[in-house]
């Protein structure tokens, strides 16, 4: 049975440290994970953990080459935002963990935070979002879903956040937010690969260890009434083809209930086998792509449906037919293949994932900001204790119309 | 930092001994070569069928690309929604990919389900049919994806130069237009695939954690097909490029949206085995990661991109650079004036010896990193063998990396890299 093994302690500063040992690879990982995302941010300063996050790579106070010095070890680096953490990671040949910890522990200590950084990295973020819209034209349209599926919560914003309030951020919003979420006792240092777990815990001492505590977060947000009413917009934009996005509120992350979602969307929607690309799209041309997925976030997920429409075709009937389909979720026993044709896929993405340092490192990671780390290995276990039952009674909870929230895309381009 | 804590010393990668796994080459009966690369500690493999059936081959534009896309899309005993049911089922990866000269059957799944999978692959090479409703749906996917291409400025750019380059009518430069995919027919693929496919020449490359009986598998499935053995000497003859005359080419499609799609690109013939190497060091300086000169200068000082790049693609006998942002329209000429200084540099200017160790260092590093990956291993191996190199290709390559000079770096730019020499398309 698949089992990554770790190591796991705490500094004394709140730090707390995931060691994964890996002698087959000539690398090592330092991963950290800041449990900060865009759900922190004031609902009128959207984008700004994304800002800072650029940020945290524009070099250190002592060290304002500190990518020119990890480059000089051979190392390369990387970080992104989400809803609900921003991560950043190291990897570098094992001969120079110790430059790992070094400067990743520089870039937590005491990052270079200036107006001609923040100026630039604001610039080089609105490029990011016109190149993200070039290469996916529904980018805006999901983040309208969105807010309209999370009315209170701040998931209804996404972590590019509102280019309007990206251009508004100053020096001392981002010192104060940095201030307040990057300091030890909010993070989780992963170090993954060729290196032993003595020799890791005496570098993370040497170099995290005294770097001070922050105020303890404490996260309050504001969770809406349970929806009553299904939720509908329709938009017109600048896209190839008419789309239909539906949400469904689901449990989230690892929560009770959110392996037997994760079950329903592989069935209806994972790969050309999959239900709704059977029915919809081979069989009666209503779709030319159309998907099923969960959103993951940590507090309340969403299961998504996403269809691009076949050319000329009607988006109610389109509609129609995908609720038909949902419906059977509800409504038709579930095959034993199909079963066991989901628990395959969910072993095989794991394996295949897992031949990379980086993945594991950041299930570890995750698993740790989660409350527990043994969740690495004890998911996979809840993946395969599903049964038909839960999963048809789950189908029920999910597809509440009530509950649900449409968005129909419709396209300037079609005549 | 405190003064209690010195910064750790930074070893060089370049003093690292690489070393590639080699491979085991088995030959089966019908002398189809298997080369097998057996390493990892995860219960997966990656299984690469390599058939010399590119576009070069096609008689007709676009057959290459349907007879590929549509190996899936039924055989004699299954139809295409059994076919993705099959492979499915075992959490299997199967992928279809093609080049100028060789088309790839890609199949990744779990260890202990390769018995079950390598039939499936057996039959679509054999007895793919090639069913008239999917070749429609082909054809109706293809118009559409011309349409959104068409207002796309990133593929716009991508084939102009493409076409500055090689020439309006060179191959490398045509794609299928609307009216070639309306003309494919069901018997064209048919004859394409008994010729290229069943019948074809191929070789495979397995890679991973593999199962000990793995030869008598293949052996058994593959042995026995009509297959024939890949020709790695082909010469690859194709039409003599015809490249603008003008430098500078400026399109416009949409100027609602003010970004513009910017190529600097050059179609280099590189006189020496050993100039792939110097190539790739002086590419990577430039824009091959964060932090190079590109990288520095555009985006991190001046904030016109949030991606720039520069990568390196072999057309024929050509190496291609090229390098690609995109930027609002107001920056554009800013834009492609820096990357013409930062071309023009490379030719004059001595690069520090500073910058060139960190370079090279983080080249290594990043091969380092490649080989711990079998399924990487396996795709240097086709490199190698489809480029004709011998076995110790990649430890030349690493030699010249390791060694090469800042002097003969400029040497190098000044033969091949001349700014003035570098087509410029802007799409805005």
């Amino acid at each position: 049975m698949r089992s990554i093994s770790f190591d796991r302690f705490l500094l004394s500063n709140g730090l707390k440290v995931i060691v994964h040992e890996d002698f087959s690879s000539p690398s090592v990982v330092l991963f950290v994970v800041y449990d900060v995302g865009s759900r922190d941010e004031d609902p009128d300063k959207t984008g700004l953990a994304h800002l800072c996050e650029h940020l945290m790579f524009s070099g250190t106070k002592d060290f304002p080459n500190f990518e020119t010095l990890l480059h000089q070890a051979a190392g390369h680096t990387n970080g992104a935002t989400t809803p609900d953490y921003t991560e950043y990671f190291i990897q570098l040949p094992a001969d120079n963990a110790e430059v790992a910890f070094w400067l990743e522990s520089e870039q937590m200590r005491k990052p270079l935070l200036n107006r001609r950084n923040v100026e630039t990295q604001k610039k080089i973020i609105l490029q990011e979002y016109k190149e993200m819209l070039a290469d996916d034209p529904y980018s805006e349209a999901v983040a309208q879903l969105y807010s309209l599926s999370y009315k209170n919560h701040p998931y209804q914003w996404l972590p590019f956040g509102k280019m309007e309030h990206v251009k508004q951020f100053s020096l001392a919003d981002v010192q104060d937010f940095i201030s307040r979420f990057y300091c030890p006792n909010n993070a989780v240092l992963v170090v993954a690969g060729n290196i032993a777990v003595d020799q890791a815990r005496h570098f993370a001492e040497k170099w995290f260890a005294t770097i001070p505590m922050g105020s303890t977060y404490l996260r309050d947000l504001p969770a809406g009434p349970v929806q009553q009413k299904p939720g509908r917009i329709v938009i017109e934009a600048d896209v190839p083809l008419n789309a239909i996005y539906k949400s469904f509120p689901m449990p989230g992350f690892t929560k009770p209930g959110y392996e037997e979602v994760s079950f329903i969307s592989s069935i209806l929607g994972d790969g050309a086998s999959s239900r709704l690309y059977k029915a919809l799209v081979r069989e009666k041309k209503l779709f030319t792509y159309i998907d099923c997925g969960t959103n993951d976030l940590f507090d309340d997920g969403l299961c998504i449906i996403e269809g691009k429409l076949a050319k000329n075709n009607d988006l109610e009937a389109a509609e129609k037919a995908l609720e038909e389909e949902l419906q059977k979720m509800v409504s038709i026993s579930l095959p034993e293949r199909e079963l066991l044709k989901v628990k395959n896929n969910i072993e095989s993405d794991t394996l295949l994932g897992e031949m990379d340092l980086i993945e594991r490192a950041t299930k570890l990671a995750l698993s740790e900001l989660l409350g527990d780390v043994h969740l690495v290995n004890t998911s996979l276990n809840e993946y395969f204790s599903v049964t038909p039952e839960r999963i048809i009674e789950a189908s029920r909870k999910l597809f509440c119309h009530e509950r649900s929230n449409t968005l129909c895309v419709l396209s300037k381009n079609i005549a | 930092m405190t003064k209690n804590r010195k910064a750790p010393q930074i070893k060089d990668a370049i003093n690292y001994n690489l070393t590639l796994p080699a491979y085991d080459r088995h030959v089966l009966s019908n002398g189809v070569e298997v080369y097998i690369i057996n390493c990892g500690s995860v219960d997966a493999m990656r299984v690469n069928w390599i058939f010399n059936a590119g576009v070069r081959w096609q008689k007709k534009k676009g057959v290459a690309y349907a007879a590929n896309s549509l190996l899936l899309s039924g055989t004699a005993g299954r139809e295409a929604a059994d076919i993705s049911e099959f492979f499915e089922f075992y959490g299997a990866g199967i992928d279809l990919d093609l080049s100028d000269t060789v088309a790839f059957i890609t199949l990744e799944c779990l260890t202990r389900h390769s018995k079950d999978l390598l039939p499936g692959v057996a039959e679509i090479i054999c007895n793919s049919t090639y069913p008239d409703a999917e070749l429609q749906i082909l054809k109706d996917d293809a118009l559409q994806v011309l349409t959104e291409r068409n207002n796309d400025k990133n593929a716009v750019a991508d084939l102009l130069l493409q076409k500055v380059l090689y020439g309006q009518m060179h191959p490398f430069a045509m794609e299928p237009t609307p009216e070639d995919y309306l003309a494919l027919n069901r018997q064209d693929l048919l004859s394409f695939h008994q010729d290229k496919y069943a019948y074809g020449e191929c070789f495979i490359t397995v890679s991973g954690k593999l199962p000990v009986d793995l030869v008598d598998q293949l052996e058994d499935i593959f042995g026995t097909l009509p297959l024939n053995k890949f020709s790695f000497d082909q010469e690859y003859l194709f039409p003599p490029l015809r490249p603008s005359e003008d430098r500078i080419h400026h399109k416009a499609i949409d100027r609602d949206k003010a970004q513009t799609s910017i190529r600097v690109g050059k179609s280099i013939a590189l006189k020496r085995k050993e100039d792939y190497g110097k190539l790739k060091v002086l590419s990577f300086i430039l824009g091959g990661y964060p932090g190079s000169r590109l990288y520095n200068n555009i985006r991190e000082d001046k904030g016109y991109v949030y991606s720039i790049e520069c990568n390196l693609v072999e057309r024929g006998l050509y190496t291609q650079l090229t390098i690609s942002a995109d930027t609002d329209e107001e920056n554009s000429l800013n834009a492609v004036n820096e990357i013409r200084k930062e071309l023009g540099r490379l030719s004059k200017k001595v690069i520090k010896g500073t910058d060139l160790r960190t370079a090279k260092n983080l080249l290594i590093g990043s091969l380092l990193d490649g080989l711990q990956n079998a399924f990487n291993v396996a795709s240097f191996w086709e490199y190698s063998l489809l480029k004709g190199y011998d076995d110790n290709y990649f430890y030349q390559l690493i030699d010249i990396i390791k060694n090469v000079t800042a002097d003969e770096l400029l040497k190098f730019a000044q033969e091949y890299l001349s700014a003035e020499d570098f087509y410029v398309v802007t799409v805005a």
